[in-house]
């Protein structure tokens, strides 16, 4: 499959100006150096879908933003359908769609369909191509009503949705989305989600999307990308997730005895409550199975769940662990 | 270029619909006009009558130089704003370069401007002065087209404001520091031809401030021997040069972008 997106060893150093008295400041400012991305690299084949995902200040956002050639990048090679972001600016634009959920691109007195209109110029749509392309996102979005309220009168869900129809538009071969579904609630976010899977599988749309919402990667990411204090952390498909990555699993026991003693190494009481227990086992050190066989003998067990621990707490996980070794290190 | 048409095509009509904003500059614009025509009223009524000017012809003079510089929007704001809050970083990764779509949008605005100032601010200045200059009304029709292109200028001068936030965090005293000096070495409250010798008045013509501000209004004023073609082409001289500065200057500002945090 072609590569989409190349990033090698990328480095960016943020200067901040460190606070000293009002004098000194005023006539030798003293700047520290913080370094926001270390060493990346990765790539996207096409039509791959690709969560970028990290805690606060990992250089998620940073990352993209040197994709999309906002920010010029200290040192690193990044190559998208073949050219530099941050020199080939106005070429990539045409390749590479954006939407940054903290910001907005659209006028934010007009209506959203004035906003496409203005795009299609600035892409150099054809006016035939426009009106189809247009026409198809807005049923495809169910935004026939929203593009023709000023942005300023759209809920927060109905003003994601005509971001990413104006980042579709001019059928870009990439998507960038940071944080998408930030501050919508659960039905908004599924929408957008599903819109966002959707529209690229059926254009072949490579999508890198940060987000600190796991359920954003689970439902429209085939791999994930973990990043930590602008180092890259793991690299792996999403569904390799829980089978490789996380040696806990959450028992939920039904039993016909009130309790039952379970103590045993590796396994953690999470809930206990009259005929109910909920445990968590550390399959590391105890198999599943041998703590079902030692709680049976303990009592008949009328209903049996094992779980995977939530994605969230997975992510949490790689992130302690990510920490735990650059701190070895 | 099309597209260039299409952002000042939009933000014209955009401008256009704000009508409180543009009736409270236009209030301002009335106000400071009837101030400096006062002004120049008080000074003639007490005998100090500059050689060969007529209290009408200054009249004019005064009027359309305050009208030049509100026929531009404040677009330094929305770039300062732009750069401040970071915002420019978002508009980086469009298939046109920020300054020039800024450009158009400002230009879209000024053309909006140009319909209310035309039609109704140069009648009002009519009404305020009691009469058309001593040359005639024909004279009006280039001074129109002088301050169109002068208030491009005046726009490009603006955006250079702007862009300097990214050194001082603050374009605002910039501007007017910048305005300071147009109106003082543009010739705002009285024509360069009266300045002191130690002006260089003859030095001062030529320059982008009195391009923008006295060569325009100055040209109702008898005997100041410039032609159309003269201030035309020294407008766009200046105008010129401008865009090669400011596509210099963005390109160090583009490096210089710094968007911190999601």
């Amino acid at each position: 499959m072609k590569t989409s997106v190349r990033v090698e060893n990328l480095h960016k150093f943020f200067k901040i100006r460190k606070k000293t008295s009002l004098i000194r400041s005023f006539i030798c400012p003293e700047y520290q150096q913080v370094q926001a991305v270390d060493g990346i690299g990765f790539s996207l084949n096409e039509g791959e879908k690709v969560a970028f995902v990290g805690p606060n200040g990992a250089g998620k956002s940073t990352t993209i933003k040197i994709l999309s050639g906002i920010l010029y990048p200290d040192t690193g090679l990044v190559e998208i359908g073949g050219f530099t972001p941050w020199i080939d600016r106005q070429k990539l634009a045409f390749q590479i769609g954006t939407v940054f959920g903290q910001r907005s691109q659209l006028w934010y007195h007009l209506p959203a369909k004035d906003t496409f209109e203005l795009l299609s110029y600035a892409y150099e749509m054809g006016r035939n191509d426009y009106k189809t392309r247009v026409k198809s996102l807005v049923g495809e979005f169910d935004a026939g009503e929203i593009i023709e309220k000023p942005v300023r009168q759209l809920s927060l869900g109905e003003r994601m949705k005509c971001e990413i129809i104006a980042s579709l538009l001019h059928r870009p071969k990439i998507l960038f989305l940071d944080e998408p579904t930030v501050g919508l609630d659960v039905v908004s976010k599924g929408v957008i989600r599903d819109l966002v899977k959707r529209a690229s599988d059926e254009d072949g749309t490579t999508v890198l999307l940060t987000s600190h919402d796991t359920g954003d990667m689970e439902r429209v990411c085939d791999r994930v990308i973990v990043i930590d204090h602008g180092h890259l952390v793991m690299d792996q498909p999403v569904r390799d997730l829980r089978s490789g990555y996380i040696r806990e699993k959450i028992v939920h026991l039904a039993m016909k005895e009130t309790e039952i003693d379970v103590r045993m190494a590796g396994v953690d009481v999470i809930e206990a409550r009259p005929h109910v227990l909920k445990i968590k086992v550390d399959t590391s050190r105890t198999s599943v199975e041998f703590f079902l066989q030692q709680a049976m003998q303990k009592s008949a067990l009328v209903d049996i769940t094992v779980e995977d621990p939530p994605m969230e707490d997975i992510i949490k996980s790689i992130y302690a662990n990510g920490a735990g070794r650059l701190a070895s290190s | 270029m099309i597209k260039y048409f299409h952002f000042a095509r939009i933000s014209f009509g955009d401008h256009l619909k704000n009508r409180l904003r543009a009736f409270t500059r236009f209030l301002i614009f009335m106000l400071l006009a009837w101030v400096m025509i006062q002004m120049w009223r008080v000074i003639y009524a007490n005998g100090h009558t500059p050689d060969g000017i007529s209290l009408t012809d200054m009249s004019w003079y005064i009027g359309l130089s305050q009208l030049m510089v509100f026929l531009s929007p404040r677009i330094f704001v929305t770039i300062d704003d732009d750069v401040r809050s970071g915002n420019i970083g978002y508009f980086l990764n469009r298939p046109m370069p920020y300054l020039w779509m800024r450009f158009s949008e400002g230009f879209g605005a000024l053309c909006g401007n140009i319909l209310i100032y035309f039609i109704f601010g140069i009648p009002f200045l009519y009404l305020l002065i009691g009469n058309v200059p001593d040359c005639g009304t024909s004279v009006l029709l280039p001074i129109m087209a002088l301050l169109l292109s002068a208030s491009v200028l005046h726009l490009l001068f603006q955006i250079g404001c702007g862009l300097s936030t990214f050194w001082t965090n603050d374009a605002v005293f910039i501007y007017h520091s910048y305005q300071k000096v147009m109106i003082l070495l543009g010739g705002m409250y009285a024509p360069i031809s009266l300045y002191p010798d130690f002006f260089f008045p003859q030095i001062l013509k030529f320059l982008p401030f009195a391009a923008m501000v006295g060569n325009n209004a100055g040209f109702l004023l008898p005997n100041t021997g410039d032609s159309f073609i003269e201030l035309f082409l020294l407008q766009l001289f200046w105008i010129a040069i401008i865009v090669v500065a400011l596509s210099g200057l963005y390109q160090i500002c583009l490096k210089k972008v710094e968007v911190n945090g999601g």
